[in-house]
């Protein structure tokens, strides 16, 4: 691969919070790379550690909460984590730029788009104001805001939230940082919108050859932007693999989950939703076994006893972190198989997905596997506070869940 | 750090459901300077209603021949110009001060809740009169009008609760109009319409009990600016008509006069001020964290 | 439930009577007065947040209202649950005409339709048990004893999934799919008819919408309810919905069965809404191209004239920007068999590249509208006309 170290190399980072509820265990250990110009995406639900990460790195947990407990974060030779803050802040802006979901709260409210856009830049480089100014103007033309002369005296809520994500990316990229990290930067946008920032992000880091961090729930929105992906789940990396390689061959159970659990574009008419029963795990607990365990219509019974790590999909490769040639690893004793991904069920003759230990919560309902039907939520809800075998209460309330099939037909107009 | 044995998975929750004041209160209790607070209102709560019991001599009790006499050990913090035992009349004057203070702020809240109850819940004409009435009761300083008041209606006990609670109506009626108004454009509001809630139930069952908590953080730290209120009245010579009684402010004033020869008359009735508002704020402020939604997860 | 809409209309459905529609939207206008002022209060203008919208939604149908914050659906749903007073325009419910209803009626209509909310944090009273607040619909229409209420409370929880003992627990122990139920089992308390939904799995977690995607069409075909399905996201709603409308700016530009809608879109907002929906495959991603429209929608307080599309149309910059855009505006007229669009060049967009990469499949075959027929190679004289193929 490429000669020399990484441009970012996060190794076994570990991120606690303490709180009065007790100790969140917000990040257990994540290793990934990136290389310069490496666009990596981060996937994952709330609460799962993206951002976490993310703040992490840069030193910018909620104090006195938030806590890296493990880990390093290695960008151009240095450990992020041992730096000084005055170091940081100079690394901070300047080689790392960050652009957030919400860019009403990362502008200053009351000043205008230009004093702040020429303190940044002036905060960083030796310039004069006139300087800092043509720059500020060409930057604005850059992220295509019409009248870039004019808007420069307008303030924060005087621009729209598309135009207000331009003038963060404007912002972002005035510094040439050499690695860009956006959090869920479209997520408060309209689709359009969306589109429009999301293009501009990848044609401007595509241009300067700056590297990016996309972290996101949206699958839809890493296909198209990333080279990489990182799935992540209750603090792990669970999948890491090659965009291409993710899609083509997503292969860890939580995953397949996410991409069967939400509508396509451009679905077969009648694919109906296979739903990831149940809910994320308590982060209060410091998962001993796989973290999805509960949430898995493939488990076996030892990932109720054991975390799988990350591992290579094929045993014996060498594992590349970076580039086009990346591995793809996964975290699972029982990956799905190539029908299964595409089904979103466990379709092996005589499977059956493992019961859960006494006290434990189980979402899919054991010995349920391959119904589509929500109410298995119940299931596992009563389960979870009756034990297994109790399932009736109150009997004569609880409808029996109806054919999987037989209900969908109504919807899917298929021809 | 030995962790708790947690079983695979998930473990089950069966914590007990306490309700959301019963969360509040658990959180109350993790809240350490909340905890001081409340130690300190024990203290203050306790010399008022054991100090019949507790106090070595009757408030009124001495002869001067034992005036000005520093602290020792038969009088714990001195004695004043009359010679009474300043350690009793101090537990004595929190008996004054807490029933000033809760029943001014008792009648602040009645009166301020109901105006702030009706602006906020009815609105529209009625509402502007009621704010822009209470914004000219704003407009005025808080002690200027208490004093305006005691002076009209005369000197006595309940007038200065009455002058108390009359400084703070604006306030306790803004709070609630504004978090009314800001529950009427809430989705569970809107949701109780959708299913045809009439409008005095909206208020009643879903308006009123959501603003309780702000309303609760503001009585009590109206508590403390209401003792601070009443001594400040009595150090302005507006206090009881019987100059005898012991109420911290009057007492304060007194020490003015003999100020070089004995101190300590200024510091214990300033302290036992002092402490009890410090307890109140402290308290207020716990109240709020713990009752702000923000913190509910 | 199958509902025959987007099926041909069979020879004798037109003459057999036509069953009501449970709901039919006619002209709907919701504006919001802007006022100036603080002592006497001038009228200085109006958001036009829902200007003309009609529709018609037949019972058990779903129909799903899709467009960009401020298009005007939320607030079209909220007008027919009438927490909006309608500006103008009628909306029939069963065939009576409700527009007007007041007091006791109107309380007796919203027995029959309900609403679902986005924010399943906001929309529960978190000073209420689960059960309070499934209960409250019919402690409001005094249905039933206090115990029957109890036990319909628990069937209503055990219907959405969710345990029945979990009445006695408040909002804020449940998850935010757990709370959607909630907010489901109230709905579903008096038996409605009409459900609006208003966006109600986009403030949750992508693993979580899915269940109550699922529940909510269980729930349908359950109940045999009536949707109103309001979303922003064009695949949640193409998967729910039997038909679709897409809305900018107050007015419904297009309407069509979903399925049709989405493979051939003929309003060029709606291909750029589509092309803009990323499909979470980079393979399909690579091949298509966005179709970025230009700046942001314009103010509903001052809506341009003639469509309301035009400045930021990219079929109108196609044609050279015909006057037509900006002169007249377009109807919502009748192009095919129940596909309703309001645009003067429809005709342009279909079959267009545009349309065929928004849609992200591979070169469509109706590339070629011009031969709708499959071309026969001329038959030569001799053959038998109707020979049999071989077997």
């Amino acid at each position: 691969m490429t000669a020399g170290t990484p441009l970012l190399s996060v190794e076994e980072l570990v991120v606690r919070f303490r709180t009065h509820e007790g100790t969140i265990h917000a990040v257990n250990g994540v290793t990934f790379q990136l290389e310069e110009g490496e666009r990596l995406g981060l996937v994952g639900e709330s609460g799962c550690g993206k951002s976490v990460t993310n703040l992490a790195m840069m030193r910018l947990l909620p104090q006195p909460a938030g806590r890296i407990e493990g880990g390093h974060v290695m960008f151009d030779a240095q450990d992020l984590t041992k730096l000084r803050e005055d170091e940081l802040r100079s690394i901070r802006g300047r080689d790392i730029a960050m652009i957030f979901q919400d860019p009403m709260t990362s502008l200053n409210p009351v000043l205008t788009v230009e004093e702040q856009m020429i303190e940044t830049i002036m905060a960083h480089r030796e310039i004069s104001r006139d300087t800092a100014r043509a720059r500020a103007i060409e930057l604005l033309t850059m992220v295509g805001i019409p009248q870039p002369e004019g808007r420069l005296k307008s303030f924060p809520h005087q621009f729209s939230g598309g135009m207000r994500q331009r003038v963060m990316i404007a912002m972002a990229l005035s510094l040439e940082p050499k690695l860009m990290i956006a959090d869920e930067p479209t997520t408060a946008l309209d689709v359009t919108i969306q589109a429009q920032v999301l293009e501009l992000l990848r044609g401007l880091t595509e241009q300067s050859g700056t590297a990016l961090i996309l972290i996101t729930h949206d699958l839809g929105v890493v296909a198209g932007m990333t080279n990489r992906i990182n799935v992540m789940y209750a603090g792990y990396i669970v999948e890491s693999a090659t965009t291409l390689d993710l899609f083509a061959a997503p292969s860890h159970p939580y995953t397949v989950g996410l991409l069967r659990s939400i509508p396509r574009l451009d679905a077969q008419a009648g694919d109906p939703l296979v739903p990831i029963e149940g809910r994320p795990p308590d982060m209060r607990h410091k998962p001993t076994a796989c973290p999805f365990a509960a949430r898995c219509r493939w488990r076996l019974d030892v990932c109720w006893q054991e975390n799988p790590p990350l591992r290579p999909t094929i045993e014996g490769t060498p594992i590349v972190l970076t580039g086009p040639g990346a591995t793809h690893q996964i975290a699972c004793f029982n990956p799905p198989t190539v029908e299964e991904q595409v089904a979103g069920r466990p379709m092996r003759a005589g499977f059956v997905t493992a019961p859960p230990p006494a006290g434990t919560v189980d979402e899919v309902g054991a010995g349920r596997i391959g119904s589509t039907d929500d109410l298995e939520g119940m299931i596992g809800d009563i389960q979870s506070e009756e034990g297994p075998i109790s399932l009736a209460p109150s009997a004569g309330a609880l409808p029996l869940p109806p054919e999987p099939e037989h209900h969908t037909d109504g919807f899917l107009h298929d021809d | 750090m030995a962790a708790p044995a947690v079983p695979v998975g998930q473990p089950i929750e069966r914590r007990a459901s306490r309700g959301l004041w019963g969360d509040a209160a658990r959180r109350l209790m993790r809240n350490r300077p909340a905890l001081v607070g409340l130690v300190f209102i024990g203290i203050f709560v306790a010399a008022a209603i054991l100090a019949p019991f507790i106090a070595p001599f009757g408030p009124l009790e001495g002869g001067l021949a034992q005036r000005l006499q520093p602290p020792s050990t038969v009088h714990v913090m001195g004695t004043d110009a009359q010679g009474r035992d300043e350690y009793s009349r101090v537990l004595f004057g929190a008996q004054v001060s807490l029933i000033a203070g809760i029943a001014s702020v008792i009648m602040g809240v009645t009166i301020g809740g109901s105006i702030g109850a009706l602006a906020g819940g009815v609105g529209g004409k009625l509402d502007a009169v009621l704010m822009r009435f209470v914004d000219a009761m704003l407009a005025v300083p808080g002690i200027l009008l208490a004093i305006g008041i005691v002076a009209f209606l005369g000197r006595g006990l309940p007038q200065i609760m009455f002058a108390v609670a009359v400084v703070n109506v604006p306030i306790f009626a803004r709070i609630l109009r504004g978090s009314l108004l800001s529950l009427r454009e809430s989705d569970y509001v809107t949701a109780a319409r959708s299913i045809g809630a009439s409008g005095p139930r909206v208020l009643v069952r879903h308006m009123l009990p959501n603003s309780l908590s702000p309303l609760i953080v503001a009585a009590t730290l109206a508590l403390a600016t209401a003792i601070i209120d009443v001594a400040g009245l009595g150090f302005l010579g507006l206090g009881p008509p019987d100059p005898r009684t012991p109420e911290w402010g009057t007492m304060l004033t007194d020490a003015t006069k003999f100020i070089r020869q004995a101190p300590w008359l200024l510091f214990f009735p300033g302290a036992a001020i002092v402490i009890s508002a410090i307890g109140f704020n402290l308290l207020g402020d716990g109240l709020r964290e713990s009752l702000d939604p923000r913190m509910r997860r | 439930m199958t509902i025959e809409v987007a099926s041909p209309a069979t020879a004798d459905s037109g003459a057999t009577a036509v069953p009501t529609p449970l709901l039919q939207v006619q002209d709907l206008k919701v504006y919001f007065p802007i006022r100036d002022g603080i002592i006497r209060q001038r009228h200085i203008g109006d958001v036009q947040a829902v200007d003309g919208v009609s529709f018609e939604l037949a019972r058990g149908e779903t129909l799903g209202l899709v467009g960009e914050s401020g298009c005007g659906k939320s607030t079209t749903g909220r007008a027919i649950i009438r927490l909006n007073p309608p500006t103008d325009g009628r909306i029939l419910f069963d065939g009576v005409d409700v527009t007007e209803f007041k007091g006791s009626a109107l309380r007796q209509l919203r027995r029959r339709m309900q609403m679902i909310f986005q924010d399943p944090y906001a929309s529960l009273d978190p000073r209420m048990t689960a059960g309070g607040i499934i209960a409250e619909p019919l402690d409001i229409h005094d249905v039933g004893r206090s115990s029957e209420r109890r036990e319909r409370v628990r069937e209503l929880l055990a219907t959405v999934g969710l345990n029945p003992d979990y009445a006695s627990r408040y909002p804020h122990e449940f998850s935010g799919g757990q709370r959607q139920r909630i907010g489901v089992a109230r709905a579903l308390a008096l038996n409605p008819d009409l459900i609006v939904a208003d966006e109600p799995i986009s403030a949750l977690d992508v693993s979580i919408q899915a269940q109550i995607i699922n529940l909510l069409e269980r729930l349908q075909a359950e109940f045999g309810l009536t949707y109103l399905f309001i979303a922003h996201d064009l695949s949640v709603v193409r998967h729910i919905s039997d038909r679709t409308a897409v809305m900018y700016l107050g007015r419904i530009v297009e309407m069509a069965a979903s399925r049709e809608l989405n493979v051939r879109p003929l309003h060029p907002y709606t291909v750029a809404l589509l092309s803009a929906v990323p499909i979470p495959d980079p393979v399909i991603e690579s091949r298509r191209r966005r179709i970025i429209l230009k700046g942001d929608v314009p103010s509903p307080i001052n809506p341009p004239s003639g469509c309301r599309f035009h400045t930021r149309c990219w079929l109108r910059e196609k044609l050279g920007n015909p006057e037509r855009c900006v002169a007249e505006d377009p109807v919502l007229r009748i192009l095919d068999t129940r596909h309703e669009v309001a645009c003067h060049f429809a005709e342009v967009v279909d079959g267009s590249t545009e349309q065929a990469q928004a849609t992200g499949r591979p070169a469509p075959s109706v590339a070629a509208p011009a031969a709708p027929a499959p071309i026969v190679p001329p038959v030569p004289p001799t053959a038998p006309p109707t020979a049999p193929p071989p077997a």
